[in-house]
């Protein structure tokens, strides 16, 4: 499998969408989006922030007039259908689903032109960055697709090529699992259901050892792995 | 001219219509001129033929439109015996084996906002073929309104292309490395239509492709004006007062002495077919040897900056 990096920036002003994540600096977004063929589109995004961001979000992510996806100056014209899924104080998911494509100059759906057969792709919005992380079995029509892509883009987007390899690595948030010890994950539990992780903490780690009956430098040892670990993790897969 | 025009049947509303006449139809045509003379491309009368001419030569035979014979720019758009365009008469039996005579109007259109087929439009003009025109939008407009398309194959009777190619009629519309090299430290203005990643030398080749250059960079004095700065978002070309302004607000004029390249000298094309057939300029050449000549070549000056 292939992957084809790149990324468009965009300028204040040049997309309501982005305008969102450039004004707001804790919003983030990863997406994955599927596509078989030009015709049709699932997306699958999830936007983390502070809370008060988050709900600058809301009114745009389900809102099925607002094209989210045209990276040229010419909206799509295709039909859009939006549901939240997951609605947490510090996230969103949505699903979109695009259809009844005439034309719709979206990443997926112009790859979805030259690469036969379906994709994968990964979305990253930070600031006024969108990183797309395309997906292929065969790099053959990658070229193209470069040169395709690069064309369309709309007053004040630009491109930056990142890179072209073969898969050895996937950090992907989307598809992120943690991975720490059982032992860890036990402790970890049990400190987060009695409250250790509140201000201020509701239990103290003598406390939680006597409960787990194990020695207070093990349940301290484990829960700073576990957080070291997860810390770590969470850290990479902002890169 | 042979192409007579017959009335247009006036069935299809366009999404803009402001296009539709503004430059000469005797070089650009519109998709309803096209739609109006459908039955015609395929004849056995060789006054009309359509070719789709694409950068992914996949694109013709999952749909195209009616009539129109399919090129491929990588088996029939290049010398046997040398690295280089058609031959003069390499170019006559293309022609001829498509039912194309020197009486022939040639409608051409591709992918990518028409890449290979201004390509092609620019060889022609160079030999000296005395109809050729450009579908405006090229294949991605005609497919995105609907226009009506086939897969069914489309193959011209054979005829005889009775006109000589040899010598070029306009040997004035190219550049060769040595025009190129006599053209440095002169008022001649380089246009470099690639992208600015390609153009500061970040890049030499697009990724997953072989035609590169060992070095990266440009020209000594070139401007970077890219090349989809010459098409509207739903790829036909933007009008004569925007194209105007595109290329003013670079400092290029239409009494400049002009020479246009890109990679391999296609999308080179699209910008040659503007300056030189759209805005009128009085002297533009296509540098198709462009980046990967230019940039192989032992003892030739570069420039890479911002």
């Amino acid at each position: 499998m292939y992957d084809f990096t790149f990324e468009i920036t965009y300028d204040a002003g040049a997309d309501e969408y982005v305008d969102l994540f450039i004004d707001r600096e804790s919003l983030r977004s990863e997406a994955l989006f599927s596509c078989f063929d030009p015709t049709e589109l699932w997306a699958l995004e999830s936007v983390t922030g502070d809370p008060t961001d988050l709900a600058a979000v809301d009114e745009l992510l389900l809102d099925e007039a607002v094209d989210r996806e045209s990276i040229s100056a010419r909206a799509c014209n295709s039909t859009r259908t939006a549901s939240l899924l997951t609605e947490e104080q510090r996230r969103r998911v949505a699903y979109t689903y695009i259809s009844d494509v005439d034309f719709c100059e979206s990443v997926p759906l112009i790859a979805a032109k030259y690469v036969d057969g379906g994709m994968l792709l990964e979305q990253t919005r930070t600031d006024d960055r969108v990183r797309w992380r395309v997906l292929v079995q065969d790099d053959s029509k990658i070229g193209h697709l470069y040169d395709t892509l690069s064309a369309k883009l709309g007053e004040g987007l630009s491109f930056s090529f990142k890179h072209l390899t073969e898969v050895d690595h996937w950090e992907s948030g989307l598809l992120s699992r943690a991975d720490i010890r059982a032992e860890q994950r036990e402790t970890l539990n049990v400190a987060v259901e009695r409250g250790y992780f509140e201000t201020p903490r509701e239990v103290t780690l003598d406390e939680l050892a006597d409960e787990l009956e194990l020695p207070r430098s093990t349940v301290s040892y484990r829960l700073r792995r576990a957080t070291a670990e997860l810390a770590t993790r969470f850290a990479e897969q902002q890169l | 001219m042979t192409g007579e025009n017959p009335p247009e049947n006036g069935t299809r509303t366009d999404p803009d219509a402001s296009a539709e006449t503004e430059y000469p139809t005797d070089v650009l045509v519109s998709p309803n001129w096209v739609d109006a003379r459908l039955d015609r491309f395929a004849t056995a009368e060789p006054d009309l033929r359509l070719l789709e001419v694409d950068v992914n030569t996949a694109f013709y035979d999952t749909g195209h439109v009616p009539g129109a014979a399919g090129v491929d720019w990588q088996t029939d758009l290049r010398s046997a015996d040398s690295h280089d365009i058609l031959g003069a008469d390499e170019m006559a039996s293309f022609l001829g084996a498509r039912g194309i005579t020197e009486e022939t109007t040639v409608v051409v259109y591709g992918d990518n906002s028409n890449w290979f087929a201004t390509h092609l439009y620019w060889q022609l003009t160079y030999y000296g073929h005395p109809d050729v025109r450009i579908m405006d939008g090229g294949r991605e407009y005609w497919m995105d309104y609907d226009y009506p398309t086939t897969t069914e194959p489309v193959d011209p009777p054979t005829v005889e292309y009775e006109g000589t190619f040899g010598p070029p009629a306009k040997p004035e519309v190219r550049a060769h490395r040595e025009d190129v090299r006599d053209a440095l430290d002169t008022e001649t203005v380089f246009i470099d239509v690639r992208l600015p990643e390609e153009f500061r030398g970040d890049i030499t080749k697009p990724p997953g492709s072989n035609e590169g250059a060992m070095r990266g960079g440009h020209l000594p004095g070139a401007r970077n004006v890219f090349w989809a700065e010459n098409v509207r978002p739903d790829g036909r070309f933007k009008s004569v007062d925007e194209l105007r302004d595109v290329y003013e607000s670079h400092g290029i004029t239409p009494d400049d002495d002009v020479i246009v390249y890109c990679r391999i000298g296609e999308r080179s094309s699209v910008t040659w077919f503007v300056l030189q057939e759209l805005l009128g300029y009085e002297r533009v050449r296509n540098y198709d040897g462009s980046w990967t000549e230019w940039g192989n070549m032992i003892g030739v000056p570069i420039e890479i900056d911002e």
